[in-house]
């Protein structure tokens, strides 16, 4: 308890730090005592600046990371491998599939549609995975395979549509890549509902998630139903790479990374792992946002790349402590 | 000319005195505005062009950061802008700081970002990537309008047409032209649909792909192209080596109508893909006319 | 177990194991070279539809036949065949052979049927130092010729994956070394992706390249790939009756005192080299060393002296075929050979996962 509380605690305080950083810094210079000013009674030089624009991009960032993260943490629990991270259920390849058919179909659709197109397409793939599931059984190492094959397909789907329409690879190659650019107070309507809903449902199932870690056949013979929670951490998984994809494209990399960090920090039960494994994402990715903007101003770079970036090299620096799963 | 001038001159005093609503079809449906705007921001380089035609400079351009990226004759015309950043993510904290009263936006681009321009000042829609000649003629009249300037732009667009039905009487030619853009590993020909084939169309010219209606960008191997067989191509060189320099070695490359007239010329990729606009689509017939008329 | 003892003779013993049989396949001997001449003979089909299938210039058999015998400079179709499709082909097979016998060897070593040379990034590395050089990004390489470019970048990546995954150590961790490379792989990807975006007008080209291409194929290509790719094969006939005991146990293996890490070594080497080299010829072409093995070891079984050579032939007769398909899909627009492989490859693989047995 006392080494989850010192983490949770220190990772609360970095990423007030980093929150901070991120609303005062940018392609306009905010000085803190400004920014504190204009979030407590407002200030028309940098209103929209920070309350338009830097804060909903923080929040939306901090979100987006929650949800990828606890989605990673719940992928590796139920497959039961190091490497899943939420793609491998197909849902972002599905997802970014349902856009680009959309980009390329009807490119004057409105732009709303795109996040709808992509939470649709990543419910499809899902509900393709678990059809195939219930014909095939569902034995974790299978299912990420079949997942990945999914992912594969829907991948060839893309680079084909691609391929023969020149002008939308660059608008693609950056909704593929992930980027908080332009998000804003609309946007957190489709983040936030689902993790105000499924963060608790996550919680209630770190204890199931512990016994199945200790093996299937112990798990039942504890009285654990293997399957149902497997079946449910899945689709709670879903859900949330879904929403988070619909919001910011693909920013995959978090759901690897952050539940990897997580249990090297407090160890392997799930509930604490939880915990902070979505500070972690949440710190990832608004660290990522604030390299993107800070980089060379006024450029904006995708913040899915600096993720990767960022946290790549870090994850392979902790390869050298990888003893076993 | 002079005529000309002091007429343009006088109409543009007389509209911006008396400016009435402006209402014009962009692609989010009805845009309006009821003053002349003076602080635009433009997200894309044919609006620059665009409003140089107008006299007016903009206050922030996304120029993906670098002015250069945008062609001195159309620079010269205006005054230097303060960069928002790249045309597919400007960055809304530096349009915000400019404080405009418009923004130009790509309708292609920017559909996503439209609310959060519309907080910061009136935002018109215009298409602007993937655009040919006669559409960019349409986007160009209508910032005309909203800038009330709509009997200059008339006029402009008038003088422009001239100028181009000159160029495409000095350059009848029943040859086939084609545009192209390379780099180190092939060749992309720029069909009718694209900008630069359309700018081509309009003078006149036959293209060598007449058949290639749907596709503006169209990968090219040298045997397509041996197939193709302009009579005149010119190149758009994207970096020194290019697959260019490895076909020109090919015994097969001396078939092409083009190679044997002596007709293969470099020409910018910058000024014939990325800038669109009145302003490069005369410069494009200029360089055209001097090939044409190129002895032999 | 039993653990037969350390010694020459008992190797030479073990060389004599005879084809190891699975239950349900029953491949007698007396078929492997009706399989290898009737493989053979696709390849050579291949070989030949793929120089004159799909051509704007209505090439006949008999043009390809008289650039063998009577070569015509001023002969448009010769011509066309000699220095635009012979290369391609080539190209085209050689890249092939090259991915699927990578595709066979990480799956030999790392014992599992579903490893493929996309998962370590090798491609990616390659594809980074193309779209770096494209954009003009590395000032001091731009004397060398972009397909060595891309080569060494593939060398570079294949090294570093090595060495990360720790498989230069004695004890090595599976997990550890997918884990680098995938974790690698996330890193180019996305440096990949940020850098087409930039690229902007050239996006396409780059994006082109990246999904895998041969249309531009030409004989510096070949030069560069044919000794690297007879080196790879080498190598791979070299460990391959090693393979064949590894596939029956790690355990097994390092109490015959076979020299574990030795065939890590050679084997790694030889993907590296095998990957590196398709990449920088025709870019990163996926599905081809997943899908290929496995439809060998159903046809010819398990035994790695026959696949060696079994897998290069399919290879390059997959590639090779899907060549014409790249031409006829959209005649006369070519499509680049990866969508043609990933379209037909994805399903498959897809397939494949649904069925596969726990092995």
């Amino acid at each position: 308890m006392f080494i989850l509380k010192t983490n949770v605690i220190s990772l609360v305080v970095l990423w007030l730090c980093m929150a901070a950083l991120s609303l005062a810094v940018g392609a306009v210079s905010v000085p803190l005592e400004d920014v504190v000013l204009t979030i407590i009674s407002g200030n028309p030089k940098y209103d929209f600046v920070i309350m338009e624009y830097r804060m909903p991009r923080l929040i939306i960032a901090s979100l987006v990371g929650c949800a990828l993260a606890l989605s990673g943490t719940l992928v590796q629990a139920v497959v039961r491998n190091p490497l899943a991270s939420p793609d491998i259920f197909g849902v972002t390849a599905g997802a970014g599939l349902a856009v680009v058919c959309l980009l390329a179909f009807y490119d004057q659709s409105p732009h709303y549609w795109i996040p709808l197109a992509a939470l649709m397409g990543g419910f499809s793939a899902a509900i393709v995975l678990l059809l195939i599931i219930r014909r095939i059984g569902f034995q974790p190492s299978r299912v990420a395979l079949v997942g990945l094959a999914l992912s594969a397909v829907c991948g060839s789907g893309i680079d084909y549509l691609l391929s023969t329409r020149p002008e939308e690879i660059s608008g693609a190659m950056l909704w593929l890549t992930g980027s908080i650019w332009g998000r804003s107070w609309n946007h957190l309507s489709l983040i936030l509902p689902w993790l105000v809903i499924l963060v608790p449902i996550a919680i209630w199932l770190s204890y199931r998630l512990d016994l199945l870690s200790l093996g299937e056949e112990v798990a039942t013979s504890l009285g654990e139903k293997v399957n149902r929670t497997q079946v449910s951490s899945m689709i709670v998984a879903v859900a949330l790479a879904s929403a988070s994809v619909s919001v910011c494209g693909a920013i995959s990399f978090v759901g690897l990374v952050a539940p990897h960090l997580a249990r090297l920090l407090v160890g392997g039960r799930h509930f604490p792992v939880i915990f902070v494994a979505m500070l972690l994402g949440a710190l990832l990715v608004v660290t990522a946002d604030i390299v993107a903007r800070t980089l060379a101003p006024p450029l904006e770079f995708p913040a899915g790349i600096l993720v990767a970036m960022i946290g790549a090299p870090y994850f392979i620096l902790l390869l050298n402590r990888y003893k076993s799963w | 000319m002079f005529l000309n001038k002091m007429a343009a001159l006088s109409l543009m005093l007389v509209s911006s005195l008396v400016f009435a609503k402006v209402s014009i079809q962009d692609e989010m449906g009805t845009f309006e505005i009821d003053t002349v705007p003076q602080r635009i921001v433009a997200l894309e380089f044919s609006f620059v062009d665009a409003l140089a035609n107008l006299g007016v400079s903009p206050v922030g351009v996304a120029d993906d950061g670098k002015a250069t990226n945008v062609i001195p004759q159309i620079r010269n015309k205006v005054q230097p802008w303060t960069s928002v950043g790249s045309r597919y993510q400007p960055s809304l904290e530096a349009i915000a700081a400019l404080k405009p009263d418009l923004i130009i936006a790509d309708g292609g681009r920017s559909a996503e970002t439209y609310q959060e321009l519309l907080k910061i000042a009136p935002t018109v829609m215009l298409k602007s990537r993937g655009e040919t000649y006669e559409e960019n003629l349409i986007s160009v009249a209508k910032i005309g309008e909203i800038l009330g300037k709509k009997e200059l732009i008339n006029q402009v667009i008038k003088d422009h047409h001239k100028r181009m039905d000159d160029f495409a009487e000095n350059i009848v030619s029943e040859q086939r032209f084609q545009f192209g853009v390379t780099n180190e590993k092939g060749l992309w020909i720029h069909g009718p649909k694209s900008y630069a084939g359309s700018v081509m169309e309009r003078l006149g010219l036959s293209t060598s792909v007449p058949d290639e209606r749907e596709n503006a960008y169209i990968a090219t191997t040298l045997e397509q192209l041996i197939k193709a067989n302009p009579d005149v191509f010119l190149i758009g060189k994207y970096g020194d080596k290019t697959i260019i320099d490895v076909w020109q070695e090919n015994p097969l490359w001396n078939l092409i109508e083009a190679v044997k007239n002596k007709k293969v010329t470099e020409v910018e990729p910058l000024l014939w893909s990325k800038n669109r606009g009145l302003i490069a689509a005369e410069i494009m017939a200029k360089e055209l006319e001097i090939m044409v008329k190129q002895v032999k | 177990m039993i653990s037969p003892p350390i010694d020459n003779h008992s190797e030479q013993s073990l060389r004599r194991i005879p084809v190891i049989k699975e239950a349900g396949f029953s491949v007698s001997s007396m078929f492997v070279p009706i399989q290898f001449a009737i493989l053979f003979a696709v390849l050579v089909v291949g070989f030949l539809l793929s120089l004159v299938s799909y051509s704007s210039f209505n090439l006949t058999l008999n043009d390809g036949w008289q650039v063998l015998l009577n070569f015509d400079t001023n002969n448009i179709n010769h011509q066309i065949i000699s220095t635009l499709r012979l290369p391609r082909a080539l190209v085209a097979m050689m890249a092939g052979m090259g991915m699927a016998l990578a595709g066979l060897l990480m799956q030999g070593i790392t014992r599992n049927p579903l490893a493929s040379p996309s998962l370590f990034g090798i491609g990616y590395g390659a594809g980074l130092a193309f779209t770096l050089s494209s954009l003009g990004l590395l000032p001091f390489v731009t004397e060398l010729p972009i397909v060595l470019v891309c080569f060494i970048g593939a060398l570079i990546t294949g090294v570093l994956v090595f060495f990360m995954g720790g498989l230069h150590l004695s004890r090595i961790n599976p997990i550890r070394v997918v884990l680098a490379g995938v974790a690698l792989n996330f890193m180019l990807v996305s440096l990949v992706r940020a850098l087409v975006i930039f690229a902007d007008n050239g996006a396409f080209s780059i994006f082109y390249w990246l999904v895998g291409n041969v249309s531009n194929a030409q004989y510096t290509d070949v030069d560069l790939a044919f000794p690297w790719l007879i080196l790879g094969f080498s190598l791979a006939l070299f460990i391959s009756h090693k393979l064949n005991l590894l596939a029956l146990g790690e355990d097994m293996m390092q109490s015959l005192g076979a020299g574990l890490t030795h065939i890590r070594l050679i084997g790694g080497f030889s993907i590296i080299l095998l990957i590196a080299t398709s990449v920088s010829i025709a870019g990163p072409i996926s599905f081809v060393g997943l899908i290929v093995p496995h439809i060998c070891r159903f046809l010819i079984g398990r035994d790695h002296r026959l696949l060696v050579p079994f897998v290069t032939l399919a290879g390059g007769s997959l590639m090779l075929f899907a060549d014409v398909l790249s031409r006829a899909i959209d005649f006369p627009n070519d499509n680049p050979i990866g969508i043609v492989t990933a379209l037909i490859g994805a399903p498959f693989f897809l397939y494949l996962a649904t069925r596969t047995r726990n092995d």
